[in-house]
């Protein structure tokens, strides 16, 4: 294990705010819940070590501000993704409809190459809910999520630790394979985009 | 066992503590650790030994039993050291002695033991012997108790950090390796075997004073290592003591690059196999039975009280001899010196070179050899290791360096005070002893010429005039008998900006300083005055309280639920929003009650929407009549003054103002009073809002700028990172370090920041001081943009607020210095010749306009 090369996987969470980013990555990589996550505000992440087929990964999760309004920030953070989660809410949908936006707005900022094949996990968080309050079906998610070229699609809850494991679990099989793609095809990648990270700091 | 998986995890664990950010982390962890029960009786019952940090810090020493691991899932096994928030229902009291253990039933959690490392008094270590290949442990309370003896069953695990070929090392080695970074470890002159933790100085010199190899008075009197007593790290003199055994433990491996070298500086499990050995006779042999005869040996742990300790006989230690021809080999000596080396600059670099630079080390390795330690691949691949690592490492140099810049400036003080200079609390805050003339020498930053004047020695001189806040008898004795001021409104606010200001009068003055009540108001037009603002503020807030059309438009109730999901997590930890007094109606949010408080957040904020979404001119009614406070209070940036019309490009609620309101909210006490103290609040930050992020992208330019003006090695540095965005300072900047500082500082630091005495846009002068704090430690340490920010993230609720401030006035006062030198040579330049001026670049104008225009009477 000692002898390969450490993979280190960036994973970015994205979604309306308030559909619970910040609670998903603190269960996945703490196995905690709160319902009292401040707002997240510019961006933080955790690490977390996982086995992946076998191979020993560092996943870097990245949490970000939901509102959009931050999304300039979004080039400095989503440079060098493996894998973007959309995340949304079951019981709002508005956060449903929005992720079409966000998955536009990852693609035209993080510009990965061959972003046809980009590697996106859409989760329908707080299943928890009182079905009653549910307004997104899990057939519609999954139509849209097909719509996008089969994005994996995963219902969890945060706060009762449904399914997060799992849906992480794919998150970085996923993200390793594009990790893996991006060494063959990219043996000796240059650094292109460097000017982007400018354009909103510093110009002196 | 062997090939266990599990093992071979847990081991991986040790090496990866940035898995574990921001949480518990497990340090250490180490499995096969035996300790003896009534039931498993000599076998001992195994389990993990672990050395864990809680959230605040706290380190803990436990041992858990396999048994109490469900399945011996992993998983689960980290969750317990993760989740370990340390709370008392973990400290289980350790038995008193085995007998004790003994008459317990059985219950493997029983066994688990967990204490603070603080509470531990001593270790005494029995390292692994040929019969008996599983050493122990023995560890000693402060309260007089012993923990049972923890058996290292080193039967199958292969340690070696990754690095093939190396040879294993004693478990009970590497829990004093680590315990040695998170403690002070001295080993006992008199007691071989004996280690003190965290000694008193009483202690040390019982322990080593009295030692003839090592008589204090031969030793330098400074820095830890040259304490009388011996650290850990110079343990590996016992190897020496004892070469004829040594040569019979040596395991043969081969020293392929360095193979004259020979070495004892550190700690092998072979030098305390042998030394073991040579008191192995006043012991009986097997563990089992050992371990009473351990326990007795300890039966009055208390050592220095005792007086039996450091009175019993002790075997005589020959005359030191650093260099021993027959020890190890160099391939096994090279491979401690690294593991040391590598396990050091965890914490600091600087560490990590006193190694090579330690006396011993010196002696032992030819200068040729520790060149080679520098530059081998080994080392740099055991540094690679910890590169994930990193953030982590240089939070702990952090920690080191504040503690020794806390000290230094302790002494200091004390040197004033000796001097009989009276301590008014200014004192030069920026005595890092010059490093900045150095920078600047080696560095040619971008605005070369500014690096010709020569800060540090200049800039010696300058202080921070912090002092008490304003109290209330100060602050009333300021008014005349009508409630008019009598001091100048600039007198105010050169007070609140050095000490801040009283709670209980906060109340009062920040209307002054928000904009409620203009600066020349008497105590009739206040009264009259927080009737109109009342009537005016239910008039907005009826605008879409009473009006079911406003209610069902579908953007206001958009905002409306955006508003609810950031309120019912703002500062629930503050008592004045924490009680669940009212069911959470929003029902969105997840079934977290609400109360009044909470309810007028989301009824100020509403209503701030409504008053935002009017044009100035339709405000200008109210305003005028109501406040007639100065241009500046109100357009604080001082940039929007000559601006057109500003378009509104707040458009609604944005995330971040919720932080805002609260505090302001809490100070007034009530709902009119917390929504106008809100909108000049506002009108200080609403630019970060601004839907084109201009006002954030400007503030962290100028940032940059200073930055690169003030300390052009850290602007070379970011820029390395790629981190010159500065998007790490996002946070602090957006809500004024709402985020970073405990409440009560929030309210003092705002204060200052509302006092726009110095600059009206001080908050950049604290983040400047945040990042001159930790710019060493960042520098030396952190090597991208994700770990900076990792970091930043993390001195979240970590950083003195006092500190912070002090050298933001003195950051202040340096780039005012900055700014009149380089005009003066301008102007001189401009004199002298006609195109002179160019040579030295104009300071830059976003810097400028930071700066008061003509120079305070506090200046010095």
């Amino acid at each position: 294990m000692a002898s390969r090369k450490k993979v280190l996987l960036k994973v970015i969470i994205l979604g309306e705010s308030g559909v619970g980013k910040t609670s998903l990555m603190n269960q996945y990589v703490n196995k905690k819940f709160s319902n009292q996550y401040k707002a997240t505000i510019g961006a933080d992440f955790l690490t977390k070590e996982v086995l992946v087929d076998d191979r020993l990964v560092t996943m870097q999760i990245w949490d970000t501000a939901g509102q959009e309004r931050f999304q300039s920030l979004g080039v400095a953070f989503y440079r060098g993704a493996d894998c973007c989660v959309l995340v949304y809410d079951v019981n709002n949908a508005k956060s449903f409809e929005t992720l079409e936006s966000w998955r536009d707005e990852f693609l035209i900022q993080a510009s990965p190459r061959g972003p046809e094949n980009f590697p996106f996990v859409v989760i329908g968080n707080k299943i928890d809910m009182e079905e009653s309050k549910r307004m997104i079906s899990q057939k519609r998610a999954m139509a849209w999520c097909q719509s996008k070229g089969n994005i994996p699609y995963f219902e969890t809850s945060a706060k009762e630790a449904i399914n997060v494991e799992q849906a992480f679990q794919t998150i970085a099989k996923n993200a390793l394979q594009q990790e893996v793609e991006v060494e063959i095809d990219f043996p000796d990648p240059i650094k292109i985009d460097s000017d982007t990270s400018k354009d909103f700091g510093c110009a002196c | 066992m062997e090939n266990d998986p599990l093992v071979a995890q847990m081991e991986d664990l040790e090496l990866d503590q940035s898995t574990l950010f921001a949480q518990p982390r497990l340090l250490f962890t180490r499995p096969k650790v035996y300790v003896e029960t009534s039931t498993n009786g000599k076998e001992g019952m195994p389990g993990f030994i672990s050395l864990i940090e809680t959230t605040n810090y706290e380190h803990i020493l436990s041992w858990t039993p396999e048994a109490a691991i469900p399945g011996l899932d992993q998983d689960s096994y980290v969750d317990i050291s993760s989740e370990g928030e340390y709370d008392s229902s973990r400290f289980v009291a350790p038995p008193r002695t085995p007998e004790a253990l003994r008459s317990r039933s059985f219950h493997p959690s029983d066994y688990a033991v967990s204490v603070p490392l603080q509470s531990i008094y001593s270790l005494l270590v029995y390292p692994p012997r040929i019969k008996d290949r599983q050493g122990s442990i023995i560890i000693n309370l402060i309260g007089g108790e012993s923990l049972p003896a923890f058996y290292f069953h080193d039967d199958g695990l292969s340690k070696g950090k990754g690095l093939p070929g190396t040879p294993p090392t004693w478990g009970g080695q590497e829990l004093l390796n680590h315990l040695e970074q998170l403690v002070e470890v001295v080993g006992s002159a008199i007691e071989p075997g004996v280690y003190l933790v965290n000694a008193s100085r009483a202690d040390k010199i019982n322990h080593g004073a009295a030692s003839p190899s090592l008589p204090a008075s031969s030793l330098p009197s400074s820095g830890v290592q040259d304490h009388p007593l011996r650290e850990v790290s110079l343990r590996g003199e016992h190897e020496s003591l004892y070469p004829d055994i040594s040569s019979i433990n040596q395991p043969a491996s081969p020293a392929p690059d360095t193979a004259t070298t020979t070495a004892t500086g550190s700690i092998t499990v072979e030098g305390m196999r042998r030394r073991r050995s040579l008191t192995e006779n006043s012991r009986s042999n097997s563990p089992g039975t050992g371990h009473q005869q351990f326990a007795s040996a300890t039966g009055s742990p208390n050592i220095s009280s005792s007086g039996s300790f450091s009175g019993r006989p002790r075997t005589p230690l020959p005359f030191e001899n650093h260099i021993d021809p027959l020890v190890n080999t160099v391939k096994e000596m090279r491979w401690n010196i690294l593991e040391r080396f590598s396990q050091v600059a965890r914490f600091s670099r600087d560490a990590a070179t006193n190694i090579l630079d330690h006396p011993i080390t010196k002696q032992i390795l030819p200068p040729h050899v520790q060149q080679r330690i520098h530059e081998s691949e080994a080392a740099k691949r055991v540094m690679d290791d910890y590169d994930s690592a990193r953030v982590y490492l240089a939070k702990w140099a952090a920690t080191v360096a504040d503690q020794s810049d806390k000290e230094r400036r302790e002494v200091q003080e004390m040197d004033r005070l000796r001097q009989g200079q009276s301590g008014t609390g200014s004192h030069p805050t920026h005595g890092r002893n010059g490093r900045r003339i150095n920078d600047h020498e080696d560095e040619e930053g971008p605005l070369g010429a500014f690096n010709v004047l020569d800060l540090e020695t200049e800039c010696t001189m300058i202080h921070h005039s912090r002092t008490d806040p304003l109290s209330p008898m100060d602050w009333f004795s300021f008014f005349d008998d009508e409630g008019r001021l009598k001091v100048s409104e600039g007198h105010v606010r050169e007070v609140v900006f050095r000490g801040g200001i009283e709670h209980d009068i906060r109340i009062e003055v920040w209307k002054f300083f928000l904009g409620i009540y203009p600066w020349d108001s008497t105590e009739a037009t206040r009264v009259a005055l927080r009737a109109s603002k009342a009537e005016e503020y239910y008039e907005l807030k009826r605008e879409w309280f009473d009006d079911a059309s406003v209610q069902e438009d579908e953007a206001f109730q958009e905002q409306k639920l955006r508003i609810e999901k950031d309120v019912h997590r703002t500062d629930r930890t503050i008592s004045f929003f924490a009680s669940e007094t009212l069911p959470n109606f929003a029902g969105d949010f997840t079934g977290v009650g609400s109360n009044e408080n909470l309810e007028l957040l989301k009824d100020i904020l509403l209503t701030y929407n409504v008053w935002a979404a009017k044009s100035p001119s339709d405000r200008a009614a109210s305003t005028d009549k109501t406040s007639t406070s100065q241009p500046s209070d109100i357009l604080a940036t001082g940039e929007t003054l000559n601006s057109p019309v500003e378009p509104n490009l707040l458009e609604g609620y944005v995330q971040g103002m919720s932080d805002l309101l609260a505090p302001v909210f809490a100070v007034m006490g009530d709902e009119v009073m917390g929504f106008w103290a809100f909108v000049g609040l506002m009108e200080k930050t609403k630019k970060n809002f601004y839907r084109d992020q201009v006002g954030m992208q400007s503030q962290l330019e100028t940032l940059c700028k200073m930055i690169q003006v003030l300390d052009p090695k850290l602007y070379k540095h970011l820029e390395t990172c790629e981190a010159l965005n500065l998007f790490f300072c996002f946070r602090w900047l957006l809500i004024w370090f709402k985020r970073e500082f405990e409440w009560v500082d929030i309210m003092r630091l705002w204060e200052v920041l509302f006092s726009d005495h110095l600059s009206t846009q001080f908050q950049l002068f604290v983040a400047m001081a945040v990042l001159d704090k930790h710019r060493d430690v960042m520098i030396d340490h952190l090597q991208g943009f994700d770990e900076i920010l990792k970091y930043v993230n993390d001195l979240s609720m970590t950083i003195d607020l006092e500190e912070s401030l002090q050298n933001a006035e003195v950051l202040y006062r340096r780039l005012e210095h900055v700014a009149n030198k380089v005009d003066a040579k301008r102007q001189e330049r401009t004199t002298s010749s006609e195109n002179g001026a160019e040579a030295t670049p104009e300071f830059p104008p976003a810097l400028r306009k930071l700066l008061k225009e003509t120079p305070p009477s506090t200046s010095t």
